[in-house]
């Protein structure tokens, strides 16, 4: 340290004006302890002493006592001034010229000489001066003895020290200025340092977690294989699901394997011939890329791809394959998603087989009952009685609608299943709702229900199945004339307008409370009203005219007021060679439509 | 009328007794010689195999073989028109119909099948046949 500490102690902003004047006080008390025991150094004048006396302790006084923290900085100087003042009256009193006790002048010098600024060199200086001249100034002491000069060349001395300590002050300022700044950074950077640790501290937690997370989710996939893979196709990351799936450990596989090593051999060189034949997708690992991208392309992120098992069982799985990126947003491989569908396919067969199966097993006994019941009925050497025929109509009509219930389940089954046979050709909707209309016909007598039909004289031609439209028109009349009460009436009507042919059934039947619109074509609904007047069926009509309507492209709606009636309309697309009149080539619709 | 047509010597071929008799009884009405009534497809083709059957009605789900697989087989040995078929399937799909006709049926028929309208339609085809 080049800087004594004491003056560092002195020019720091924390001595208060109190501190500084302890060394003047401490210099007085000695002054007055060596007074005390050494009588030879007494006071010669006892009252210049005790008013130096007086006016040091009245300065010190006001040192400890005054709020100088809310005063000018400058202010506090007053206070070495006149503690100079009354050590220059001492010294008057203790000898004049020749005290003992002139030195203690330097005191207050120090202090003075130690504030900021070389202009407090010349005042601690010239206060010196004039301080140290006072025995003349009193007339204590004769200008003419040569110790007049005692009074200038003092404080040309203390000029010299004053400067010395000024300069010292001042570097010790700025050092400690320096120091402070310094050691302000340092608790920056400690502070920065300790958040940073804190920061690091809970971002590895939650590093940790988050590894952990990843691990459990990572472990806990085993129902599909997750392989992630690099830009080559070659295995990164292998989890459980992929083991389980494929046969092979993480081990075997990671860094070891290409993906394409586990993908049907006949099934990846023929996909990717579609693409690219210069490919060879198996040992090709360069292009692997090219083969994603353009399988991504050609089949979509999700397609069907067959797996080969460890041992040698071929399994079809769905797979979705997914870029891996990196920090810097870089793809860096791929990641494969295979959901095993060797149930999902076993599933499907056996609802096909069930199908099939619940096809042959019901339509079988009906085909038997249906066809004796004729027989008897055509029976030309025994005609039955009125009365018999009826029963056997009976008979007959309840076979029937057992027969169009199991219609209605199969078709149902196969809608759900995705297997729903559409056989499109160009076909009259007037011929097939009249066709309806009539077949409603026996049940609307039945029911005394007046059922009529508006259709247009020119032919509406529209590209479907004419089997399914039928079946559609069927339900949708069978449906009015149950909801229909006595007395009421069902009107069947078709339109055409440019671009769709719309056909109405409207009855004035029960109707259908508003909250249930919504679920109408839901399968198995029944509504309300249909409970409460115990009419007849399971639910399945209007889905299945749905799903029909649907298939044709084409769109239902209903409208309905409870107790006034009922509109369903189905609305299909006109084929574009009708609807304009003129042949459209190229499409098989169109020439279908104007053949 | 069935005099009016000629009597083809028939075959029919149902695993169910109860369709076999009422496929019988339509055969009969139509006018046709039912000349073989067996429960299974491989009985059918035997019997095919042995020659003299004229018209076969075959249900397409038969155990040993179905009604199906009988008429491909003879279809790949035979001429065309020897001997006719026609299938009888409960199956309402438009597949299984399509699948009956390339496999060389002259007519397909779904159950149930009203016994009259039936031997009427087996009547047109004979008429058809023998034009």
């Amino acid at each position: 340290m080049t800087t004594p500490t004491w003056i560092g102690r002195l020019v720091g902003d924390s001595p208060t004006p109190g501190l500084k004047q302890i060394p003047s006080v401490a210099g007085l008390a000695l002054a007055l302890l060596a007074i005390l025991f050494a009588p030879r150094a007494g006071m010669t004048d006892p009252a210049w002493g005790w008013l130096g006396i007086l006016i040091v302790v009245v300065a010190t006084i006001a040192a400890f006592l005054l709020p100088w923290r809310r005063m000018p900085h400058t202010w506090t100087l007053a206070l070495p001034l006149v503690t100079m003042v009354g050590f220059g009256f001492f010294r008057v009193g203790t000898g004049g010229a020749s005290s003992l006790f002139g030195a203690l002048v330097i005191l207050p010098v120090v202090w003075i000489a130690t504030e900021e600024g070389r202009r407090y060199i010349a005042v601690a200086a010239v206060s010196a001066c004039v301080v140290l001249q006072m025995p003349y100034l009193l007339g204590e002491a004769s200008w003419t003895d040569g110790m007049v000069l005692r009074g200038f060349f003092s404080p040309f001395v203390y000029l010299i020290f004053a400067a010395i300590l000024n300069d010292l002050a001042h570097r010790s300022r700025l050092q400690i200025a320096s120091l402070s700044t310094l050691a302000e950074q340092r608790a920056t950077l400690l502070a920065e340092a300790e958040r940073q640790a804190r920061d690091l501290e809970a971002s590895e937690a939650r590093l940790r977690e988050s590894e952990q997370f990843n691990r459990s989710i990572w472990e806990a996939i085993v129902a599909e294989s997750v392989i992630a893979v690099d830009l080559r196709g070659e295995v990164v990351a292998w989890n459980p699901g992929a083991e389980r799936m494929l046969g092979h450990t993480s081990d075997e596989t990671v860094g070891r394997s290409y993906i394409v090593d586990f993908i049907d051999a006949g099934q990846l060189v023929e996909r990717t011939a579609e693409f690219d034949s210069s490919i060879d997708p198996i040992n090709d690992h360069d292009h692997f890329v090219d083969l994603i991208s353009a399988a991504r392309e050609g089949y979509g992120d999700n397609a069907e791809w067959t797996y080969l098992h460890a041992d040698g069982t071929k399994i079809p799985v769905q797979l979705s394959a997914s870029p891996r990126i990196d920090q810097t947003g870089q793809v860096v491989g791929f990641i494969f998603i295979g959901t095993d569908l060797t149930q999902a396919r076993e599933v499907n067969k056996l609802k096909d087989e069930f199908v099939g199966m619940i096809s042959h097993e019901l339509r079988t006994p009906l085909s038997s009952i249906l066809g004796y019941l004729e027989l008897i009925r055509d029976e030309a050497e025994e005609p039955l009685t009125p009365e018999q025929l009826a029963y056997l109509a009976v008979a007959e009509r309840n076979a029937n609608r057992l027969l169009s219930l199991v219609g209605d389940l199969l078709f149902t089954a196969q809608v759900e299943a995705g297997k729903f046979p559409l056989e499109r050709q160009t076909v009259e909707l007037g011929e097939i709702v009249a066709a309806a209309v009539e077949s409603g016909r026996p049940a609307a007598e039945r029911n005394g229900v007046n059922l009529e039909a508006e259709l247009p004289q020119n032919p509406v031609v529209v590209d479907g199945d004419p089997t399914r439209l039928a079946q559609a028109c069927d339900n949708l009349i069978s449906n009015a004339l149950k909801f229909t009460g006595r007395g009421g009436s069902v009107t069947v009507s078709l339109t055409e307008s440019e671009t769709e042919a719309v056909i109405a059934v409207q009855d004035t039947g029960m109707g259908i409370p508003a909250a249930e619109i919504d679920r109408l074509f839901t399968r198995f609904f029944r509504s309300s009203t249909a409970m409460r007047q115990a009419v007849q069926g399971v639910g399945l009509g209007l889905s299945i005219t749905k799903a029909i309507v649907t298939a044709h492209h084409g769109l239902m709606g209903v409208s309905s007021v409870e107790n006034e009636g009922t509109t369903f309309t189905i609305a299909l697309p006109r084929p574009l060679g009708i609807r304009r009149g003129v042949e459209v080539a190229g499409n098989q619709m169109n020439e279908e439509s104007t053949a | 009328m069935p005099t009016e047509n000629r009597a083809l010597r028939t075959l029919v071929a149902d695993d169910d007794s109860d369709i076999r008799s009422l496929m019988e009884i339509t055969a009969i009405m139509a006018g046709l010689d039912v000349v073989s009534v067996v429960s299974d497809g491989r009985a059918a083709l035997e019997v095919i195999e042995r020659g003299g059957i004229e018209l076969a009605i075959l249900d397409v789900s038969m155990p040993e073989m179905s009604g199906l697989e009988v008429l491909a087989s003879i279809r790949s040995s035979r001429p065309r028109t020897e001997p006719r078929v026609v299938i009888v399937s409960a199956s309402v799909d438009a597949a299984s119909l399509a699948a009956g006709l390339e496999s060389g049926a002259d007519d397909y028929v779904t159950k149930p099948f009203s016994p009259r309208r039936f031997a009427e339609r087996l009547k047109e085809l004979i008429e058809e046949w023998d034009a």
